[in-house]
């Protein structure tokens, strides 16, 4: 799905995806309707987890149905407005009850192959953990498991480099899920700012989750977020022409640019930018 | 009936523990269900299985004694039987005797080799997952089974179903991960290799990657490996049609 494509027939395809997710959870919840009534019958405990796990799956394509919902409705809104383009993250936000949320999708080696953001907090947040290779996405990607930072001190100490820079942002709360399909990370759900309370971590679990089934791998799958994805297109052509003008490998022009990035105080895109316009030198 | 809950719950970690296929060579799903149902329910004096392979490379079969586990497999390429019925509409198949000369009729293959076998009656009850009849579990008796029993072959049927149900989705997870990952890392090489050779040829991106592309199909092969040999430095395209 491109940028340029219009708004009502985008939100169109949010529709069908957001049916196609009920009708699975449906689905899943007659199921499980099914199997309590035999355990009720029976007696047999057995009935009842097969029903844990039917609603579990219905509990995720409702998740995934919602996402979709809320971004149609952002889109059909926005075609009557002059506003920015609606990003699929700040529906995920929303549901989750955080101030931002970004989606990071990562390789085998950990680096981050591509990034969804739902403002620019999480924009800058992703860039730095980009830049630094140390932060919550990293880490949860490692373990498996969430990851949790709450109050600048408990983030400056759990992440030296990153730290600084994430509280910097006016972000003092961070937790990362992991994105898992059949024990494969492919990346993290990462929310800043997440409101005391108001969802459960289960509620970001499901979101999770429903996010790898449903919107990157599922039977109708949208990596892209309706073009919000980022894949740092110019940042690999920058690597690439800085590593012929210095005749460094290209892994080590990419760091380079992070590096020149940082110390200016600037983003890996504007660096690349230049780097581009001035055959390959760095700024 | 009474049940000993005991003996389910092994059943059920034992179902939910093999695959299809288990490695190692020992029983696979089929065969731990067709024997455990004989086993748990007392009126079935005989169990087939049978799982449809995805993409229509066979059914996988097995079952309580080896004349059923022939039969079911030859009911498999004849398409009748209870099994076949199960599995083509989803429902389950209902109490039939085989003397019946109507059952005779539908399954004029399949019902007199049951009865030369020495069966009676069948049901038959799917193994649905996910909305998916992924196979099915056929039984045998003397007398008709009564709504408890079938409920609780119905219950295992379930069971396994999630079990190979998972098992499925675990290698199609793992398919679409890696293809997810594969088009993720191509796009990167592909940008890295358009940035080498814009540098290199004093051109603008699209021109190298117009460039790449065009390398790609007059040489027949995939963008991503161009790419990669570029970055390599084992392939040098210079600009101009003839590369």
């Amino acid at each position: 799905m491109s940028q340029g494509e219009n708004p009502t027939s985008v939100a169109a395809v949010a529709w069908r995806r957001a049916a196609g997710a009920r009708e699975r959870a449906r689905r899943a919840d007659e199921a499980a309707d099914t199997q309590e009534s035999l355990a009720a019958r029976s007696g047999r405990d057995v009935h009842l987890r097969i029903a844990a796990t039917q609603r579990r799956i219905a509990a995720v394509h409702l998740s995934s149905a919602e996402l979709q919902e809320a971004y149609a409705r952002r889109m059909a809104a926005w075609s009557r407005r002059q506003d920015p383009r609606p990003l699929f993250m700040t529906g995920v936000a929303e549901a989750c009850g955080a101030h931002s949320a970004a989606l990071t999708l990562v390789g085998r080696n950990r680096a981050q192959l591509a990034v969804a953001a739902s403002d620019d907090a999480s924009r800058a947040a992703q860039e730095f953990e980009f830049i630094l290779e140390e932060g919550p996405v990293r880490d949860a990607t490692e373990c498996g498991d969430a990851v949790f930072a709450t109050g600048p001190r408990a983030i400056e100490r759990r992440w030296p480099g990153y730290g600084p820079e994430l509280t910097g942002l006016g972000l003092t709360g961070v937790i990362a899920v992991p994105l898992e399909v059949t024990g494969l990370c492919i990346g993290a759900l990462t929310l800043y700012d997440p409101e005391p309370g108001a969802k459960g971590y289960r509620t970001c679990g499901d979101i999770a989750e429903a996010l790898t089934q449903t919107v990157l791998l599922g039977p109708d799958p949208d990596p892209e977020l309706y073009g919000g994805t980022d894949h740092r297109d110019s940042v690999h052509q920058a690597a690439g022409a800085h590593s012929v003008r210095s005749g460094l490998p290209v892994d080590d022009a990419l760091a380079l640019i992070k590096g020149r990035a940082f110390t200016l105080g600037l983003s890996t895109e504007a660096v690349a930018l230049r780097v581009l316009a001035d055959s390959g030198e760095l700024p | 009936m009474a049940l000993p809950e005991q003996l389910l719950a092994d059943v059920c970690v034992e179902l939910a523990g093999s695959g299809l296929h288990p490695p190692g060579g020992g029983p696979g799903l089929p065969e731990v269900l067709a024997r455990r149902t004989v086993e748990l329910l007392g009126d079935c004096t005989a169990a087939a299985v049978s799982v449809w392979a995805e993409g229509g490379d066979g059914t996988v079969v097995a079952a309580s004694d080896p004349a059923v586990r022939d039969l079911t497999k030859e009911a498999a390429d004849w398409k009748e039987g209870p099994g076949h019925d199960c599995g083509a509409n989803g429902v389950p198949v209902e109490d039939a005797a085989f003397g019946d000369p109507a059952v005779l009729a539908h399954w004029p293959r399949y019902a007199p080799r049951a009865r030369e076998l020495g069966h009676v009656r069948v049901a038959a009850r799917p193994l649905r997952a996910d909305s998916r009849t992924l196979g099915a579990l056929t039984l045998f008796s003397r007398t008709r089974l009564d709504c408890d029993t079938l409920a609780l072959g119905q219950s295992l049927a379930d069971i396994a179903a999630i079990s190979l149900d998972r098992e499925r989705k675990i290698g199609e997870g793992r398919v679409l991960v890696g293809q997810l990952e594969h088009a993720l890392n191509s796009r990167v090489l592909i940008e890295q290799a358009k940035g080498m050779l814009a540098a290199r040829l004093a051109v603008e991106p699209q021109e190298a990657f117009a460039l790449l592309r065009r390398h790609a199909r007059s040489h027949n092969r995939v963008l991503r490996d161009v790419a990669r040999e570029v970055i390599d430095g084992r392939l040098t395209l210079l600009g101009g049609p003839d590369t």
